[in-house]
């Protein structure tokens, strides 16, 4: 196998064997453009002000997307995957929504009257139009093969990055438009949205719902040789979970003060226990495959350590009561995880596992020494 | 389930650019972007109020009249106010009152917007009561409030004795596009000192 062959089966985003990632690229293209002519006017008038809001949102992201991260178990995605992620719900959903969102409640108020819309508009309009074009986005990845989308966990993370980059890009046009609605009132606007949608009004919302949506794609590729029929109808039932929790928080119901954090604690006990059930198929297809490698190199008791970030902690803090290194034990957890993960990339008997199986030999060896 | 002892060719027998799996993946998606992006606002072009604005001047009462902005349609009207809408914004006009000449118009806003900041029902912010002029040069006051959800703009305005106030609507998400209407709206407001032959 050649290294051009083997660099071509490594997970990432650029696939360009596949239409759907030229499209995918395009599309992102096409809703950067129009973000930055639509606020373009106000970045004339106060650039300070609208700078201080990217930074504001891009960093309040990075502390998000560092939790969200951490439902990864064994394979950590791809750069390349997150980022073509979190630009398809800035600029391909963020922009989509704001483009068709303004015809759909203009059709609620017309269809059931101003009245109603003025109530239900953004409870109806925003789950139709946000949770559909982020969950295209979801689609779009499982459909470019070299992405591997290929379980209910990835599913789930690549929807909640999704749904992070639009919330992001969301949070950064309200602030804008509300410096300058107050006529360049700069840190009440900041303070003010940012208590308002990062604190308040559900702030995980949109990676939570775009999370269990993303769980029924998960789940619909990863039962291949199942009834097409019956993964349909869970992806779908999923997405309308996700559809009805983003209505409920969109909704005036229980719409009072405080009240609004707690209607996102139902869409989040949902998502972690999806998380919690694609962890577990997760743990159980690393745990299989484990016992297909040989058992110096990790046994079954060495396995059960890996199972979640806390018994790895807890493993590495016993080695350091015994006298042992912590960060030499970090590392050959590492290398274990590096080596499952490459065997569930290439096949465990695939000769390209044993530079990583290599790795595991000369790190247990350091510790020893 | 995927055995491990070899894995799934999916992930890396890449297909040709016009592969039947690529084209046909590529085509439902691009379906699904512009079914989102093209086919709301074309039923809602093609959907209409009860009653459409005539174009041009309004007049809402026999003193007040203004012109409406293109696009906003009549939704609903009797002989005291006035609704219009475009893309869910609504614009409530209500006709003319005689102002009082003891309360300072900015001072009349400053209460309607301490009421709105004070809104247990949902979390408002609200921006400083601020004064503009009318194209007919009549002074006025306005200010802007953003829910997480909403946002609302009023207007009002007192001129030759008499007080109109202009409060728009909007979803959050059109407030942006639609602010400017409503601002012309509010600018081309008109308060005559006599009264004008009825309602247009």
């Amino acid at each position: 196998m050649t290294t051009e062959m083997l660099r071509d089966r490594r997970p990432g985003f650029v696939e360009p064997h596949s239409l759907v990632f030229w499209l995918f690229v395009a599309l992102v293209v096409y809703g950067l453009w129009w973000s930055v002519n639509e606020d373009v006017g106000r970045w004339g008038d106060y650039p300070a002000g609208l700078a201080s809001s990217v930074v504001m949102w891009v960093l309040y992201g990075v502390v998000v997307g560092w939790i969200l991260y951490q439902v990864q178990l064994f394979e950590e995605r791809p750069v390349s995957n997150i980022a073509a992620a979190l630009l398809w719900g800035a600029a391909v959903a963020g922009a989509g929504s704001v483009i068709g969102g303004e015809g759909m409640h203009s059709l609620i108020a017309k269809w059931f009257g101003t009245d109603f819309a003025s109530d239900w508009g953004a409870a109806l309009s925003a789950p139709i139009m946000e949770e559909g074009l982020k969950i295209l986005g979801v689609v779009a990845l499982a459909l470019i093969p070299r992405v591997r989308l290929s379980t209910i966990l990835d599913g789930l993370f690549y929807g909640m990055m999704i749904g992070l980059g639009f919330m992001i890009s969301e949070n950064i046009t309200y602030t804008n438009v509300a410096i300058q609605g107050s006529g360049g009132d700069v840190t009440g606007s900041l303070v003010d949205v940012f208590l308002q949608r990062g604190v308040l009004a559900a702030p995980f919302g949109h990676a939570i719902y775009t999370g269990i949506a993303g769980a029924g794609i998960g789940y619909f590729v990863s039962r291949r040789g199942r009834p097409v029929l019956g993964r349909l109808l869970v992806a779908i039932a999923l997405f309308l979970v996700a559809w009805a929790f983003h209505f409920f928080n969109n909704s005036p119901i229980f719409d009072v003060g405080g009240a609004l954090i707690l209607k996102g604690i139902p869409a989040l006990a949902t998502l972690l226990l999806l998380a919690w059930w694609g962890r577990r198929e997760e743990r159980a297809r690393y745990r299989a495959l484990a016992t297909e490698i040989d058992d110096d190199l990790i046994d079954a008791p060495q396995f059960e350590q890996l199972g979640s970030r806390r018994s790895r902690r807890r493993a590495r803090k016993q080695a350091a009561k015994a006298g042992g290194s912590k960060r030499a034990l970090k590392h050959v957890q590492q290398r274990r995880i590096d080596l499952l993960v490459a065997a569930d990339r290439y096949g465990s008997a695939a000769p390209e596992v044993a530079p990583y199986a290599a790795a595991v030999r000369s790190a247990e060896a350091a510790t020893s020494a | 389930m995927t055995t491990h002892t070899d894995t799934d060719p999916r992930w890396w027998q890449h297909s040709s650019l016009t592969d039947t799996r690529s084209v046909v993946g590529a085509a439902a998606i691009l379906l699904g972007v512009l079914f989102f992006l093209l086919v709301p606002p074309f039923v809602d072009d093609r959907t209409s109020y009860s009653e459409l604005t005539p174009d041009g001047r309004i007049a809402v009462d026999e003193y007040f009249s203004f012109q409406i902005a293109g696009g906003w349609e009549i939704s609903e009207r009797s002989e005291i106010f006035l609704i219009i809408a475009k893309g869910g914004a609504q614009a409530v006009v209500p006709g003319s009152v005689e102002a009082d000449p003891s309360i300072a118009v900015d001072a009349y806003a400053q209460t309607l917007a301490d009421a709105l900041s004070n809104d247990t029902t949902t979390s408002w912010r609200v921006s400083p009561v601020q004064p503009f002029t009318t194209d007919a040069g009549d002074e006025g006051v306005t200010y802007v409030g953003h829910s997480p959800d909403q946002a609302t703009a009023v207007w009002i305005v007192q001129a030759n004795g008499r007080q109109v106030d202009l409060t728009v609507i909007f979803p959050e998400t059109s407030f942006d596009t639609l602010y400017g209407d409503a601002e012309a709206m509010a600018r081309s407001i008109e308060i005559s000192a006599t009264p004008q032959g009825g309602e247009g």
